[in-house]
């Protein structure tokens, strides 16, 4: 896929992360970081990897069903 | 009775037994006064039949030549001229419809409607999404399983639309007003159907359905049929599936893909930091190295000045015994009366040692001091 502009509602978070996390694995790879930089970026990539997980874990696809009409009433259909 | 009375009468008959009718036959002689009335003659092999309706009611493109399905009502103008006025007109036949596609295609190319620059690009993670769809299609559930498998992360509104006949197109652009119009901001809106024949996918080469796909503030996503049926919908979406599983699969990532980079991820990470702890490691082995070395350096050197410092005094004490040894001997050397012991004699006259023959006077007496004693001697002569 080729790079795409991030939602643009509230703050989302998985994309800013993912690349966060990548990022910190590049500058870990580059080697320049001092040993207590790298420790802290390290960790940080960790508690990253963690939330990003988690994320994934939550698998429910929701949906909804919704007349277009003009009086519509939403429905739950769940799927 | 009247002309006018009797034109009357006749409308109101055809009223009566003819409310509407729907009639199929090939356009000519189109055309559209004062870009409002458009007039048009209905034929086939034998007959002619003159149509009226409005530009507002005219929903296709439509050119002589063209097959057509006319909903009208007959009537008589008041020059007597019998005429249908149309309610309602649809393309009839491969031929029409294919014509009215390339007619209109070319207009909206011209207006840039298909303008690549204007195309959106969809969010990389979409949350909430309203899909155009009818949820009786197999596209619906093909593209559904394939979202579930790829990104079990989605919120969607489905909204309810018919995707082929009549009221396809009023209701898909409702659906489209009303997806745009929702409090929920929906990050794309999504419209799909499977695949069918030229005619069942007409309500997407509809001028107003691909009018309101391009005024869509909402990005849309569109995917109409098979690979090879490209409809005019979705030439004007801002990104077109080939297909509604094409469509799934543009629209979301493959979590599968996505878990398998954060793993790589803290794989990566986990040996970048066993590297750096190995190179600290090896940087204070180094370093140790090099103390010690220093220190062994340090302490060879120290004990080569001792060994120096200890040579040094040992040769000063020594040379100084040495000077004293030689003093002592200079000194018994030249002690005097060490030179008696090898015979020879001291001779003094009135306690002054003489050296010649000529210091001795008659009268002296010459004491000669002698290893053993003393002789005194007077001069004979």
């Amino acid at each position: 896929m080729s790079a795409k502009a991030s939602s643009k509602k509230e703050d989302f978070q998985f994309g800013k992360q993912l690349n966060e996390l990548e990022k910190i694995v590049d500058a870990l790879e580059a080697g320049e970081l001092d040993l207590d930089a790298a420790v802290a970026q390290f960790e940080r990539g960790a508690a990253l990897a963690d939330e990003l997980q988690k994320y994934l874990a939550k698998a429910e696809l929701k949906v909804k069903t919704i007349k277009t009409q003009l009086n519509s009433q939403p429905h739950e259909n769940d799927n | 009775m009247t002309v006018t009375m009797f034109l009357a009468l006749i409308n109101q008959t055809l009223e009566f037994a003819y409310p509407q009718v729907v009639i199929e036959g090939e356009v000519s002689s189109f055309k559209v006064n004062q870009g409002k009335w458009v007039f048009f003659d209905l034929k086939d092999d034998e007959s002619t039949i003159s149509c009226f309706m409005t530009i507002y009611q005219l929903k296709v493109a439509l050119e002589d030549g063209m097959l057509v399905r006319v909903t009208a009502r007959p009537n008589v103008t008041k020059w007597g001229k019998f005429s249908l006025t149309v309610q309602n007109i649809e393309l009839a036949g491969e031929g029409s419809v294919k014509r009215a596609f390339e007619l209109l295609k070319q207009q909206f190319e011209a207006e840039g409607l298909f303008a690549p620059e204007r195309k959106r690009e969809l969010p990389q993670f979409p949350q909430r999404i309203a899909l155009i769809t009818s949820n009786q299609a197999a596209a619906y559930n093909d593209f559904l399983k394939i979202i579930s498998e790829r990104w079990p992360h989605l919120a969607i509104d489905q909204f309810q639309v018919q995707v082929q006949g009549e009221s396809a197109p009023d209701s898909i652009v409702a659906a489209i007003t009303q997806a745009n119009n929702s409090p929920l901001a929906y990050d794309v809106a999504v419209i799909i159907r499977g695949g069918g024949s030229l005619e069942d996918l007409q309500a997407f080469n509809r001028e107003d359905v691909v009018r309101a796909i391009f005024g869509s503030k909402l990005p849309t996503l569109v995917a109409i049929g098979h690979e090879d049926d490209v409809s005019l919908a979705e030439l004007a979406a801002d990104v077109r599936g080939a297909t509604p599983t094409d469509a799934a699969r543009l629209l979301t990532p493959d979590q599968r893909e996505i878990i398998s980079s954060i793993n790589h991820y803290q794989q990566r990470s986990l040996s970048a930091m066993q590297q750096h702890f190995y190179s600290a490691g090896q940087t204070i082995v180094r370093l140790h190295n090099v103390f010690s070395g220093l220190m062994a350096n340090l302490k060879h050197d120290v004990r080569q000045l001792e060994n120096q410092l200890l040579q040094a005094a040992d040769q000063s004490i020594w040379r100084a015994a040495e000077t004293l040894r030689r003093q002592q001997q200079l000194l018994r050397s030249l002690n005097p009366l060490a030179v008696l012991q090898r015979g020879y004699s001291i001779a003094t006259v009135n306690g002054r040692v003489i050296k010649a023959p000529a210091q001795i006077q008659k009268r002296d007496t010459v004491v000669l001091q002698l290893a053993d004693g003393k002789v005194n001697l007077k001069k004979q002569d």
